[in-house]
């Protein structure tokens, strides 16, 4: 388990990390959401121990991590811009791992180099922006590190390729125990591969949830009432999160389990209704607007 | 996960991905030492196969180019500071230092990884190169131990010296985060105590009235600067200069040891920095931010002194310039630092405070040179502290030469300062406090002292001494070891071959050379009187002549003396004139054609006159000097060098076809050049537009 206990981190006079406190479990697929410049980089970079923070602790599994050779041997961190070796080919990237890491997956790698049809003789400089991305995956996954810390990952992988890791990922898990944190801006792309996400904003956690425990406790229903008195007597009943009304179209958001809110229209007079399945970026806009933010402007800026 | 501690194999895979550094060092090197070197003694060897050089130069090259010289540390030190900033210029990059600073590795391994292969990038291609040097070196014939010893000694020494700087390197990409400033850095580093040790001498030279020192080698002799200390043990590392170790109280061992401390502890520093430089230093200026101001005010003070020193000394000692300058390296180099420091040009303006700071201590350094609060010109040691001291005294002494046991030329004030203990250090102090108490510039003579203090210290002070204690000095001037030290015919081995030397007497103009018995009893004659000699004589008048030693063993060692002979000593003028090789005039009256005296003015002009009649130019010969003669004078008053008498004699009768010239003493000329040039009047200079007339006259002067 990785815990971070009330790190701050500031660069010169700007705050970068404010009093950050967050469990990564293991087992789970951690994704951390924030806009660019919420600190979401810092906060891995400063788990993985390229960072110090000026104040509160990071410890993988009870070890500190900054300086700490036995803590990094369970980090692998990919960041955001992988450096590769000037004019290195992925075959050069192996060996020098593999010189780090006595267990590397060197026939691993080059299955995966061989699936994802990356040449292991050609230059990294002539990859494209999402081969590099792969590249460094790949590299990453064959170090068998325990907290693989992906830092933008997602982005520049073609759906497809992002399917492909997603696999690989969860192969990963299941096999060897590997626990994925996952920092993206975009929140469509860790909806279907995270387990519990957290928000940063402004260098602080905003929100830390588990997504299925958020998901099922979260519900968007349409529907056209008979009668006015009909839609208030059914409102007061719900725990509404939002109401929007377009003429006699009622979009709710509800709080409460699918079941519960099955029952209470079963017993409701309806013209029309139907139970959605709320995205993750719709469920972080109702619960964050809850506390008070406007989460659309956090997250689309 | 687990780790491969082999620390061969990381080394080896840091190698692989440095292989162009080491492609690099090994064909510059291969190119400055084998190549050169081959290139050079080929074109000797033509030479001594010729007879045009002795095959002794050939071990000379050899020296010099596997040897210790100012190309050699420049190479040195460039591939130092590149092989160190590239070794660590992962530092710089963010993308790097993310990948780096998350592998499960130590810093220290890490550290000594990319330390240890970049040292062995520059010591391994050195080494081979000077292998195949002292290859080619046998090839020539240059063979022995001695050849062999400085090939060792060179290789030992440059990995060493090169250790240091490389360290310093390091040093620098640790406290920046930018290749191009970890590079200024490494510069300023390498640079800053010998620029900091020549304005402080700078200052010392313009406002202390009695500062002395010995040369610019002798302001290198630094501490930590291991440039420095390369030029040093290079400018030691020749027979001529080891009395400059000796001056110093060091010795080239301890110049080695020196070097290799300096190496081990910027190494350990190197270390440290490496231990608590924050990774997010990268990109920045300035890896720790707190040491910023200080920084900023290190680099700022020295800049502005220096300004300040370069506009007083080009304004004529002007304290306005002097504050000017000061004042702009302040601001100019402030400025700069602060947009280096942010990147950003509109950052000029920011941080005033630190401005103030270094303006402030800059003030304070140039107010205790100005007005000497460090009380160094009135300093005089009592006499009680005193081990012994050393006196040179210039004046008079004509151009004198030294040299050791190996024939090298060493200059007067270095062998005479080194050499001469004096135990009557209650007269020199006596002397150098009566000095301070008078303000008149114009008393003679000059004289520097090397004050050995029982503590250990050597003082050094320049001054003039004061008219009431010309007496004090002709004591000193009498004393034995004063005279045993500045007059080596006393003591050198030179003179006690009597075969190898030659003994000449001239009085500036013609010259006769003496027997080897004549010349034994001369020495005699000559030594005795030379103890009697002192100050108070020699400024009464000039000599009458000289003696002139040339020693040459025919091995390569070879030396000249020049000892004056004054009217007072009579022995040996009688002795001379036995031996039928004095002349009182430098020339016969009937061998000039004709004398042109030509008085210069102060403002450029010139009057000339020439005189042909015999009884004149009898005359003029009687009170004329040559050049040889008058520089033997206490004074340069004593002479007046402004008007020059060129000498037109017959090429028929005398074996030379040239001009000749000589000077007539101040206020002492034939009665009508008192007339003809009014010098008893007053100097009147005639105008003539220069041009064409100057055109005329040099002709005249360097026709032949």
């Amino acid at each position: 388990m990785i815990e971070v206990k009330n790190i701050h981190k500031n660069f010169d006079d700007i705050v970068a990390v404010n009093d950050v406190s967050v469990t990564f479990k293991e087992g789970n697929v951690f994704g951390l959401i924030g806009t660019n410049g919420a600190g979401k980089s810092t906060v891995l970079r400063m788990i993985s121990g390229v960072l110090k923070p000026d104040s509160g602790t990071i410890t993988v599994d009870e070890m500190k991590v900054y300086d700490n050779i036995l803590a990094k041997q369970r980090v692998f961190f990919i960041p955001d811009e992988p450096y590769f070796f000037s004019n290195g080919t992925a075959k050069d990237m192996e060996k020098y791992y593999s010189s780090i890491y006595t267990n590397y997956y060197t026939d691993k790698y080059y299955h995966f180099l061989k699936q994802f049809e990356l040449d292991k003789n050609r230059k990294i400089g002539t990859f494209s922006k999402g081969m590099k991305k792969q590249l460094a995956i790949i590299c990453g996954i064959c170090a068998a590190p325990k907290y693989l810390l992906c830092d933008e990952t997602f982005d520049g992988l073609d759906p497809v390729m992002r399917q492909g890791v997603k696999s690989i990922f969860a192969e990963e898990m299941e096999v060897n125990g590997m626990t994925p944190v996952i920092a993206s801006h975009n929140l469509r792309e860790l909806e279907d591969i995270c387990d519990h996400v957290g928000l940063l904003h402004k260098g602080g956690v905003l929100l830390s949830k588990d997504l299925e425990e958020m998901k099922l406790n979260i519900q968007k229903v349409q529907c056209v009432f008979s009668s006015q008195a009909e839609a208030d007597r059914i409102l007061k009943i719900l725990q509404i999160v939002k109401n929007e009304k377009r003429g006699t179209l009622h979009t709710l958001t509800v709080r409460g389990s699918r079941e519960e809110i099955l029952e209470a229209f079963n017993k409701a007079s309806t013209v029309f209704f139907e139970l959605l399945q709320l995205s993750l970026e719709e469920i972080f806009i109702s619960e964050t607007e809850v506390v008070g933010y406007d989460v659309k402007k956090l997250i689309h800026g | 996960m687990m780790l491969k501690n082999s620390f061969t194999a990381s080394m080896k895979e840091n190698s692989k991905r440095r292989i162009w550094v080491f492609a690099i060092s090994c064909l510059v090197l291969f190119f400055y030492l084998p190549v050169i070197l081959a290139l050079r003694l080929n074109d000797y060897s033509q030479q001594v196969a010729l007879g045009n050089m002795k095959i002794e130069l050939l071990y000379e090259v050899f020296a010099d180019s596997v040897g210790f010289s100012l190309q050699t540390l420049v190479v040195t030190v460039v591939f130092a500071v590149f092989i160190g900033i590239q070794g660590f210029s992962y530092l710089f990059h963010r993308k790097k230092m993310d990948m780096y600073a998350s592998l499960p590795v130590s810093r220290t391994k890490r550290f000594l990884v990319i330390f240890i292969v970049g040292y062995l990038f520059f010591a391994i291609p050195y080494g081979v190169s000077l292998l195949m040097s002292y290859g080619i070196g046998m090839a020539f014939g240059v063979v022995g131990t001695s050849a062999l010893c400085i090939t060792l000694l060179s290789y030992v020494f440059h990995c060493i010296f090169f250790l240091a700087v490389y360290a310093i390197a390091i040093i620098a990409a640790m406290l920046t985060g930018n290749t191009l400033i970890a590079t200024l850095a490494a510069g300023i580093l390498l640079i800053y105590e010998i620029a900091a040790r020549i304005i402080v001498n700078g200052y010392a030279q313009q406002f202390f009235d009695r500062y002395y020192y010995f040369s610019q080698k002798a302001i290198l002799k630094c501490l930590v600067s291991p440039v420095g200390i390369y030029y040093f043990f290079t400018e030691a590392m020749t027979e001529s200069n080891l009395i400059l170790l000796k001056t110093y109280g060091t010795s080239l061992g301890s110049l080695f040891l020196h070097m290799t401390i300096l190496s081990l502890l910027f190494c350990i520093i190197a270390v440290f920095l490496n231990c608590i430089r924050p990774y997010e230093a990268c990109g920045r200026a300035i890896s720790f931010a707190k040491t910023k101001g200080l920084i900023k005010i290190m680099i700022v003070i020295p800049v502005s002194l220096g300004g300040g020193l370069l506009f007083y000394s080009i304004a004529g000692s002007s304290d306005g310039f002097a504050i000017l300058g000061i004042c702009l390296g302040l601001v100019i180099s402030a400025c700069m630092i602060q947009i280096i420091y942010d990147f950003d040009f509109r950052s000029i303006i920011k941080r005033k405070r630190h401005i103030a700071y270094a303006g402030g201590i800059t003030a304070i350094i140039y107010i205790i040179f100005y007005f000497d609060f460090l009380a160094y010109d009135s300093y005089v040691p009592k006499s009680e502290q005193v081990e012994s001291a050393a006196v040179y005294i210039s004046s008079g002494m004509g151009y004198p030469s030294y040299t050791d046991n190996e024939f090298e030329y060493i200059s007067p004030d270095e062998y005479i300062l080194e050499n001469m203990y004096l135990e009557d250090v209650d007269t020199i102090c006596k002397i150098a406090a009566d000095s301070t108490k008078t303000t008149d510039e114009n008393n003679e003579p000059n004289c520097i002292v090397k004050y050995r203090m029982k503590n250990g210290k050597d003082i050094y002070r320049s001054f003039f001494v004061a008219d009431q204690d010309i007496e004090l000095l002709d004591g000193i001037y009498k004393s034995k070891e004063y005279k045993e030290t500045v007059y080596q015919i006393y003591n050198h081995e030179a003179f006690y071959d009597e075969l190898a030397l030659k003994t000449y007497y001239s009085n500036g103009g013609i010259r006769e050379e003496l027997t080897v018995d004549e010349s034994v009893n001369l020495v005699k004659l000559y030594k005795q009187e030379l103890m009697y000699l002192n100050y108070s004589n020699i400024k009464k008048e000039l000599p009458k002549g000289y003696i002139s030693f040339t020693y040459d063993d025919g091995m390569g060692k070879s030396f000249e003396w020049e000892y004056p002979v004054y009217s007072f000593m009579s022995e040996s003028v009688n002795y001379l004139k036995k031996i039928e090789v004095y002349h009182e005039n430098y020339f016969e009256t009937e061998d000039i054609v004709s004398i042109e005296v030509m008085n210069y003015g102060d403002d450029g002009t010139y009057q000339t006159e020439t005189y042909t009649e015999p009884e004149q130019i009898n005359e003029i010969i009687k009170y004329a000097y040559s050049d040889t003669i008058s520089r033997y004078s206490t004074t340069e008053d004593n002479i007046n060098y402004s008007c020059v008498l060129y000498i037109n004699v017959d090429p028929i009768k005398l074996s030379f076809n040239n001009y000749y010239y000589l000077y007539f003493q101040t206020d002492n000329y034939p009665e009508f050049i008192n007339t003809d040039f009014n010098f008893d009047v007053e100097k009147t200079v005639s105008s003539i537009n220069g041009d064409i007339e100057v055109g005329s006259v040099n002709n005249k002067i360097y026709k032949n």
